[in-house]
């Protein structure tokens, strides 16, 4: 059993997950045709959404999803939601994976192959992800400690450059008045969508509580607002569209004067590094819950979990193979489109978890009475 | 399971058996190109002449011998002339500590975007690179060899940088500064001027502004020195003025200026500056001790000249079209009406008035009185 | 005599002259009073003669009748009747005299104690504090925490391990603060030990844990009476084991390791600098090496230009690549410290003398080491040995191979997949059903006794 703050966990490593990888670049090649307004709007849209979502999960104490599913649908419908529900999960990860890939090869390691490094990111990932929900917790825990000092100090170096260009950002804010579009909502709404863990850790939650909803709309908006601003800021508001990764430029020009590294980028690229790997973990143990839910494998009786077990591993390995086998044709242009596809279907998809849920509470208030 | 773990662990072993396959460079057998030269060539107008400054550590490090070697290549493209330079050298090339590149003044008065593309876009080069124009040639300036010079090339950079000596000749700029400032709309891009001026002596004293590409105008000193003063906060520079015949030069200890353009009326459009130096007093010619109301009149007397030499610098700035302090993306940042609002730039620079009010504060006279 | 009778004395005596055939420490005494005749038959290499002597010899020929004598025995907590003639060989083997009055047999606890005296701790110095361990027997480590923990709630429970050795085992926990659950595991383990001889905690400590095969210890080993203490104060259980002067504490995290009982004694300030020492040394030591590989080999624009020059002006006449370079020295240093356990005190000076500065200067001088590699290798060597329990700074020599395994497979990439593959499996582990690895782990808000320890 794990207290309440295991919650605010999943949502900030979500929001800080955000602050890199494909979010901040739909939003800056639309900062001049409704970025802001797109922001504005998510706002209210991602706490309602994550409210509603805690509020109808609070009716099911100790429960994962497939749990629930199962107690109000036929066994047939809530297995076909539940893995795809799970290959939704998966694959956000699928495209953190690729793009810290691309970066590592990029940026660190140009000399290692990518395969060899997208394997040993695997390895890593599918073992993890085997862990107990309790632990993933735990480890998520004191790696968000260890980073979101650094992560802040970061975002603290690029607003207080002297090259920081405000000019760039009031000009950015001039365009705020342009309507707002779903593909940004979308992304901008993603800062939110930490809770969707909850399906499965919701297993492990004591008394699940939901206090303090200023502190999320809060860091999601500044998580959202750095992640427009920082760049635009630093590359400048024409000139931040031209970057494929638009935060790693912008921290690539940090420089620290008094330490033994001079670049910030490496500083970054480590702790974003650790993060990514920790957000994969929780999607694919997230993800890896649900298909096994779906198929009708349950966590609690004891004969059924050692052969649960051992499926565990023929999924893992099928995660790693897809992700493998999708490393080898894509390039950016395609990983770019393939994220907007998937935090499209996503938001969608949210809504659809939301509608469900409410469906199961209402089956199983109309049971009791 | 068993089967399962063995079979995983086997495939493990295997793949680390490809791993040595990779590329595994040691340091020692690195040439780490510390400065890039880019002159055009002398013979044929469509080849450039490139020169790679590179640093040769020798084994003890308390000796201060380091050595350096220029190499210089004619080719038509920096990529082509990369592969040329690496077959006259025993080690591979690492551009990972490459950390300024000089345009020749020639090459620069032509066309400097493609060569700055290639450098924020090779994956390799640092944006936090010193882009500075070098007189008479890019070559030349490599060739330098201060005998302050412990590490190869570490002189311009320490010059470049807020590291080293504090001149107010010295405009501070990274190539992606100089990158944000060719895309941006309504900011021009800079660049500090290095001069070979002897065997042994860089010059760094004047700056070079540039249209979208080109150099067009190289500024004098003393106009560098007051376009640093608006460009730099706390800016440590010197400013004399005479009074009855008698010397008085001030030292700064801080500055600071601000603009605001007014557009109320039309066609009588003003940037209005407002520089604030606080500083001390240095030398004096005079042999009698100083009342307060002298220090007032220096004061005065400064903060007079001071504005009037600000003002023609930038009457002089705005003579040439260009916009190096970036009045024109303050104007966009200010204004709604984004579609129209940079042609009306446009007309307004071209006609606006600059109005320059200074306020020296001379807080102490030194040591003596 | 009220209680009943069922071993028959001749049967017994038969009984042990079989079993004692070949024992030549045997002793028989027949004692004759008149007609009065006793019979002690008891090991002479485990008693002590003096007890035997002066309570059962000299009583004899003093008290007037033989069931005076009888009763006089059985006024003695630590005598017992035994039922059958197992329980009387086994009560023998500990130590008891057995005492053949008519055809009665009775057993005398007169067991001799060869233990040296209490000792300094030579595993866990700390600066200011007791200077004593625990012993190599059970009982005077009893003493020594009773000593220190006078309550009521000190809880002692005794137990035997082992099939031959019979090893006595003491659990002992503050009824009032222990959890339960962790108790009832324990005793559960401690009865699951299958193995014919246990003789020192850490075997304990090794057939009790799972996984069986981990890197870093779940239990703590102590010599201290003050840590033991200190830790059943804060609701853990100690594991007293005979004839090992450490106990076993538990459950262990993994914070409980970087404490030292200096953090305790200094004030509080300085005891948190001291552990953020052990945790910097702990970076440190696990890292350097395999940063040294990544920066060298794999990303040299990672590091500031001069120190990259630097590096690359150093190793200039190194002829092979960095990460055999930092094996080399490395296992030079493990052969180092893994000699100097073993050799005698007085040569160990000359030893690490010899191998450190001598070794380390003629491997600069003839180019075959960097300069910067000896720098890093004296450093991973001293905060190595910052980390106060040999268990776990052990552990830690053995995962900064693995680091730099990874380092020189993968560069920077694989120290971070290795940072996170580290903190997920330590978080992964238990002790007792405690998460080993974990934030905050330790109650700040508790203030006093309960803090970390």
């Amino acid at each position: 059993m794990v207290r309440n703050k295991y919650f605010y966990y999943l949502f900030l490593l979500n929001a800080t997950i955000n602050l890199i990888n494909y979010v901040p670049r739909i939003l800056i090649t639309d900062r001049f045709d409704g970025a802001l307004m797109s922001i504005a709007v998510s706002i209210p849209i991602g706490t309602l959404l994550m409210f509603t979502f805690v509020k109808l999960i609070q009716k099911f104490p100790g429960q994962g999803l497939p749990e629930i599913f199962r107690s109000v649908m036929p066994k047939w419908i809530s297995g076909v939601l539940l893995v795809l529900y799970g290959f939704a999960w998966y694959f956000s990860s699928v495209i953190t994976l690729i793009s810290f890939v691309d970066i590592t090869s990029r940026y660190i390691s140009p000399d290692v192959s990518p395969f060899i490094v997208l394997s040993g990111f695997l390895i890593v990932v599918a073992l993890s992800a085997r862990l107990d929900s309790e632990s993933i917790l735990y480890g998520l825990e004191m790696i968000l400690y260890m980073t979101v000092p650094i992560i802040a100090y970061m975002c603290w170096r690029v607003f207080s450059s002297p090259y920081f260009s405000w000019d760039a950002v009031r000009q950015v804010i001039t365009h705020a008045w342009n309507m707002p579009n779903y593909k940004s909502i979308a992304a901008a709404t993603y800062v939110y969508t930490g809770y969707i863990n909850m399906v499965v850790f919701n297993r492990i939650f004591h008394k699940f509580k939901f206090r303090h909803v200023w502190v999320i709309v809060v860091v999601s908006m500044l998580t959202l607002l750095i992640s427009v601003f920082a760049p635009i800021g630093i590359l400048g508001a024409a000139g931040a569209g031209a970057h494929v990764y638009p935060a790693f430029s912008a921290i690539d020009s940090l420089r620290i004067r008094y330490f033994i590294i001079e670049r910030m980028i490496y500083i970054f690229y480590v702790v974003y590094m650790s993060l990514s790997l920790v957000n994969s973990i929780i999607h694919w143990h997230v993800g890896k819950e649900l298909i096994l839910g779906g198929f009708g494998f349950k966590s609690d009786q004891t004969e059924s979990v050692d052969k649960k077990r051992k499926v565990e591993w023929w999924v893992l390995i099928l995660f790693s193979l897809v992700v493998f086998v999708l490393s080898l044709f894509i390039n950016q242009y395609i990983l770019n489109d393939m994220a907007i596809v998937f935090l499209d279907i996503r938001f969608a998809g949210e809504l659809l978890l939301i509608a469900l849920l409410f469906f199961a509470v209402w089956k199983i208030r109309r049971k009791k009475a | 399971m068993k089967v399962l773990r063995q079979g995983l662990i086997y495939v493990m072993c295997c793949s680390l058996l490809f791993l040595p396959g990779c590329d595994f460079r040691d340091i020692d057998l690195r040439l780490f190109v510390l400065v890039i030269g880019v002159d055009k060539s002398e013979n044929n107008p469509d080849m450039h002449r490139f020169s790679f400054k590179i640093a040769v550590p020798s084994g003890d490090p308390k000796s201060g011998e380091e050595n350096s070697l220029l190499i210089t290549q004619e080719s038509a493209s920096v990529a082509e002339a990369i592969r040329e330079v690496k077959s006259k050298v025993d080690k591979e090339l690492d551009f990972g500590h490459c950390k300024g590149i000089m345009y020749g003044e020639a090459f620069a008065r032509d066309n400097i975007s493609k060569i700055q593309d290639w450098t924020v876009r090779r994956r390799d080069m640092q944006l936090l690179m010193y882009p500075a124009v070098a007189v008479p040639t890019a070559e030349a300036v490599l060739k330098v060899q201060p005998s302050t010079e412990r590490i190869a090339g570490n002189s311009i950079f320490l010059a470049l940088s807020e590291d080293g000596t504090e001149s107010p000749f010295i405009i501070r700029t990274y190539s992606f500064d100089l990158a944000r400032r060719m895309t941006e709309v309504g900011e021009d891009p800079i660049m500090p001027v290095v001069e070979a001026s002897a065997e042994q002596i860089l010059t760094i004293n004047k700056v070079a502004l540039l249209d979208k590409k080109r150099v067009k105008v190289i500024m004098s000193p003393d106009e560098t020195r007051l376009y640093n003063l608006l460009y730099s906060r706390n800016l440590s520079t010197n400013f004399g003025t005479k009074i009855d015949g008698q010397l008085y030069e001030v030292n700064t200890d801080r500055t600071r200026a601000r603009y605001n353009i007014v557009t109320d009326k039309p066609g009588e459009e003003a940037i209005n500056y407002k520089i604030r130096i606080t500083a001390t007093l240095e030398e004096k010619e005079d042999p009698r001790q100083l009342e307060p109301r002298d220090l007032d009149a220096i004061e005065a007397q400064l903060s007079k000249e001071i504005g009037q030499t600000v003002k023609k610098m930038l009457e002089k700035i705005q003579k040439t079209g260009l916009d190096p302090l970036g009045f024109g993306l303050r104007y966009g940042g200010t204004h709604w009406n984004n579609q129209t609002e940079m042609q009306d730039w446009q007309a307004i620079y071209a006609r606006a008035k600059f109005n320059v009010s200074v306020k020296v504060k001379i807080k102490s006279t030194g040591f003596k009185r | 005599m009220t209680r009943s009778q069922h071993l028959d004395a001749d049967r017994a005596k038969k009984y042990l002259q079989e079993h004692f055939k070949n024992a030549g420490d045997i002793e028989q005494r027949e004692m004759r009073n008149e007609d009065e005749y006793v019979l002690l038959i008891y090991l002479k290499s485990i008693c002590d003669p003096v007890v035997v002597n002066e309570n059962l010899v000299d009583r004899f020929y003093e008290l007037k009748s033989l069931d005076l004598y009888e009763q006089f025995i059985h006024s003695f907590p630590s005598s017992l009747v035994p039922q059958d003639e197992e329980e009387l060989l086994r009560n023998m083997l500990k130590g008891c005299v057995a005492i053949f009055i008519r055809n009665h047999v009775l057993l005398f606890d007169a067991l001799l104690v060869n233990a040296g005296g209490i000792q300094p701790p030579s595993t866990e110095n700390v600066i200011q504090g007791p200077d004593d361990s625990f012993t190599e027997n059970i009982e005077v480590n009893l003493n020594l925490i009773r000593h220190r923990y006078q309550t009521a709630n000190l809880k002692a429970e005794f137990m035997t391990v082992g099939k031959l050795s019979q090893t006595r085992v003491i659990i002992m926990y503050d009824a009032s603060k222990v959890e339960e659950a962790v108790l009832k595991e324990l005793r559960k383990r401690l009865s699951e030990i299958k193995q014919d001889i246990v003789q020192s905690a850490s075997e304990i400590e090794k057939h009790t844990m799972h996984p069986r095969l981990r890197l870093y210890p779940t239990l703590m080993l102590t010599e201290r009476p003050d840590r033991t203490v200190l830790n059943i104060s804060q609701g853990k259980v100690a594991v007293l084991v005979d004839s090992t002067g450490y106990a076993i504490l538990l459950p262990a995290i993994f914070n409980d390791f970087f404490t030292s009982m200096d953090d305790k004694i200094q004030l509080p300030p300085v005891g948190w600098f001291l552990k953020a020492i052990r945790y910097i040394a702990l970076f440190i030591t696990v890292l350097m090496p395999s940063l040294y590989v990544a920066f060298t080999s794999y990303n040299p624009e990672i590091l500031k230009m001069q120190v990259t020059l630097l590096i690359a002006g150093s190793r200039a006449t190194v002829p092979y690549p960095s990460f055999f370079e930092v094996l080399f020295m490395l296992l030079a240093m493990e052969f180092l410290t893994e000699a100097s356990v073993r050799l005698p005190k007085a040569i160990g000076q000359t030893a690490t003398t010899v191998g450190g500065l001598i070794l380390g200067t003629a491997a600069t001088e003839a180019g075959l080491v960097s300069n910067i590699m000896i720098i890093l290798v004296s450093a991973v060597a001293i905060t190595n040995f910052v980390i106060p329990f040999n268990m776990m700074s052990s552990g830690i020599r053995v995962s900064k191979y693995v680091f730099i395994g990874l380092a020189t497979f993968f560069g920077l990439v694989g120290i971070v997949l290795g940072m996170v593959a580290m903190i997920m499996y330590l978080t992964s582990l238990r002790s007792f059903g405690k998460p080993y690895l974990k934030m905050f782990a330790v109650d700040w808000r508790k203030k006093g006794d309960h803090r970390s320890g």
